[in-house]
């Protein structure tokens, strides 16, 4: 891979990283949507552009795919599901503003450290983006348990996807199509499903704080 | 093509009952039940000349070795009773409106594709196939889970989509690490199970290793193994008794089975098997101690069987990670805590249908209420228990020997919980057989389909606690010669 292609794989990966760590600060469900679209559209672009200098259609299909599916149907959809659901704003945080970023902090730190050493055997020359990839993972899944908000959880769990994603892309493994439109399908399967759920807790909770789901503890 | 006609059957009996309408109740069921045979007939005809050793192919996705061949057998021996079971659990709920023909058609459907997402899981030839098929359990079975429309199901449900999902896709970066490391990789190509373990040896082991970690937490967490657990008394005190069964008699042998393929990949790589035998210990180990002790706590019979899940997975874990005779042994216990467990659990959907609730304190006299039943719960009892003579003593048994030698305090450690987790489940279970039936209480069995899947499961685990038949053994024998280190 030529350093100038490099150089736009890892604008694209930060921006995918930058959209995570925003996820964490923003209160309004929209604003979260968008932070969404714009790093599924990093995921998106990794992807056709990894297929389009290395010739491979299959990917760049599976990139246009991605870029549809994830960056222009589901932040649709999930704005219906908000409208849908009059008045409901994103969740708070458990920790405050300053807490957060100081866990945040201490996630980057984590995986910059030697316990992920051992992976940069994968792609010894660039160790910066594996720790990269590796801080993405966990700040999606720090945003899936920092929040109380039910969509909060769906936006995390849907940005760690995209963690991994960019994670597979960035090493170079590719699938059989077959395989990949499985787990695109699985994924949007899995956004159908979540969406009826945050649906089905707001009609029987009359709210979508997950601190408010405690039925099961009486 | 067996393996395909035995994946596809519950699929298309999917795609038909959804041609179907609501008021096509009776059709509906047949065709439940007319799946459950055929799948069953299908499954004994292509076990029954099966070998140690040996593996089945159906084209480039699908592959049948010994691990997938137990899984298969316990799929669709366990789907064949629950299926009928299901069919007489759902006519009883009607008959109470607590559910109507609409729904059923529902539950019937999902079931299908909850039973072809694990036939896939098990027979996938390929790890991304098989974490697809994963996944779609998780799919299928989050409606089921939340059957009733009740706010405590519906958390439930949004708590095991959210922490399953959470596992699955941290078992999937787990994963896309493995399909890094051959030094081979061919782009585009499908890398099998197969090939991983002919170029497992030449992987980097302190990749592998960090690889299976995020493995062992991700698909220990679909095992329901501590502390990834929470989610599973929940779910499986929630769903309705059929779909309890499944979840806790297949779906985690089904998570347990892929862990256990990875764990073969490291085994290779290192070239021992300390690094994961030790994690497979703790693990295990730690699970049997925290069920015990909720066991000795529970209020509700659902969730103390869910827990007695999670103690047994921990047991089977323990056998792993002590190598050996044991590996043998913790095979065995998978099959037996499939019929066994799953018998319970339909024991105890009984139960609920006569007595309406959960709790134990509103439960006595089932043995008067509900006679079958009642035995068959206290037999079930008895048999998880691991006394003799049903076969779950024997495989416990050498599961405990096997840590005599080399780890003898974390045997000690595990006979202790289990032992409180028997007197844990006797101080509960024995008034709720044996004390006095309350007033207002029907006497008999709702009907008779609730009856005979019971027995066929006692009749098939009394057989399998004395005479194992000879495909059965070489599938056991052969899934433990390919966990343990040649």
């Amino acid at each position: 891979m030529s350093e100038n292609f490099f150089e736009i794989f890892f604008l694209l990966d930060i921006i995918a990283f930058l959209a995570a760590v925003f996820m964490h600060l923003v209160r309004r469900s929209r604003t979260l949507v968008r932070l969404y679209a714009l790093q599924s559209f990093a995921v998106a672009g990794t992807l056709f552009f990894l297929g389009f200098i290395g010739d491979e259609s299959s990917l760049m299909v599976v990139g246009a795919i991605t870029l549809l599916v994830k960056a222009i149907i589901a932040p649709i959809f999930f704005n219906q599901v908000i409208r849908n659901l009059a008045g409901v704003s994103s969740a708070t945080n458990y920790l405050n503003t300053p807490l957060t970023l100081f866990v945040l902090t201490g996630l980057v730190m984590f995986s910059f450290s030697k316990v992920f050493l051992p992976l940069s055997a994968l792609y010894p020359q660039a160790f910066v983006s594996v720790a990269l990839n590796i801080a993405l993972v966990f700040i999606s899944i720090f945003l899936l348990i920092n929040r109380r908000g039910v969509f909060t959880q769906m936006v995390g769990m849907l940005s760690l996807e995209n963690s991994i994603v960019l994670f597979a892309a960035f090493f170079g493994l590719r699938h059989p199509l077959p395989l990949e439109i499985g787990s695109i399908f699985d994924i949007i399967i899995w956004m159908v499903i979540a969406s009826a759920f945050m649906s089905m807790i707001y009609r029987q909770f009359g709210t979508l704080s997950t601190a408010d789901m405690k039925r099961l503890t009486e | 093509m067996l393996l395909v006609y035995l994946i596809a059957t519950p699929l298309l009996a999917a795609i038909f009952l959804l041609s179907l309408k609501p008021s096509q109740t009776r059709l509906i069921e047949r065709t439940v039940q007319a799946a459950a045979v055929i799948g069953a007939l299908l499954c004994i005809d292509l076990l029954m000349t099966f070998e140690s050793g040996m593996t089945i192919s159906a084209g480039k996705y699908l592959s049948l070795d010994a691990l997938s061949a137990l899984l298969s057998l316990i799929i669709s021996t366990v789907g064949l009773f629950v299926s009928f079971y299901a069919v007489g659990y759902l006519r009883h709920e009607v008959a109470k409106e607590i559910i109507g023909p609409r729904r059923v058609k529902q539950f019937f459907i999902l079931f299908e594709l909850f039973l072809f997402a694990m036939l896939l899981a098990s027979s996938a030839a390929n790890p991304v196939l098989m974490w697809i098929a994963i996944e779609a359990t998780t799919l299928s079975t989050a409606f089921l889970i939340s059957f009733y429309n009740k706010a405590t199901a519906t958390e439930a449900a949004w708590k095991y989509l959210i922490i399953n999902s959470l596992g699955l896709l941290i078992g999937f970066l787990g994963t896309l690490l493995f399909l890094s490391l051959p030094n081979e990789f061919v782009e585009g190509s499908i890398m099998t199970w197969a090939d991983l373990r002919a170029a497992a040896p030449d992987f980097n082991p302190m990749v592998a290793k960090v690889a299976f970690l995020f493995v062992l937490v991700g698909y220990g967490t679909k095992v329901g193994l501590v502390p990834m657990h929470t989610w599973l008394p929940d779910a499986h005190g929630k769903a309705p008794s059929p779909i309890s069964a499944l979840l806790s008699g297949v779906l985690l042998n089904v998570a347990l089975i892929s862990l256990l393929r990875f764990k073969g990949l490291v085994d290779l790589s290192v070239g021992t098997m300390e690094f994961t035998s030790a994690l497979f210990m703790y693990f295990g180990l730690a699970s049997i101690v925290l069920a015990s002790l909720i066991i000795f706590t529970q209020r509700n019979y659902k969730r103390l069987l869910a827990y007695s899940s999670i103690e047994h997975m921990g047991v089977i874990a323990l056998g792993i990670g002590f190598g050996g005779v044991a590996t043998l042994a913790a095979f065995f216990h998978v099959l037996y805590h499939a019929l066994t467990k799953v018998f319970l659990f339909l024991a105890a959907g009984n139960i609920l249908l006569r007595f309406s609730s959960t709790k134990f304190e509103h439960v006595s006299g089932v043995i008067r209420a509900l006679p079958v039943t009642g035995v068959l719960f206290l037999g079930g009892f008895l048999a998880i228990s691991g006394l003799p003579p049903f076969g779950m003593f024997f495989s416990k048994f050498l599961i405990l020997s096997g840590g005599v030698e080399a780890h003898l305090p974390v045997m000690i450690a595990a006979l202790l919980a289990l032992s409180l987790a028997f007197y844990g489940f006797f101080r509960h279970v024995s008034p709720m057989l044996f004390g006095p039936l309350p007033a207002g209480i029907e006497r008999g069995e709702a009907n008779q389909l609730t009856v005979l899947p019971l027995l066929a499961l006692a009749a098939a685990y009394l057989f399998l606690s004395f005479s194992v038949p000879e495909p059965i053994m070489a599938i056991l024998s052969g899934a433990a010669d390919m966990v343990n280190l040649q």
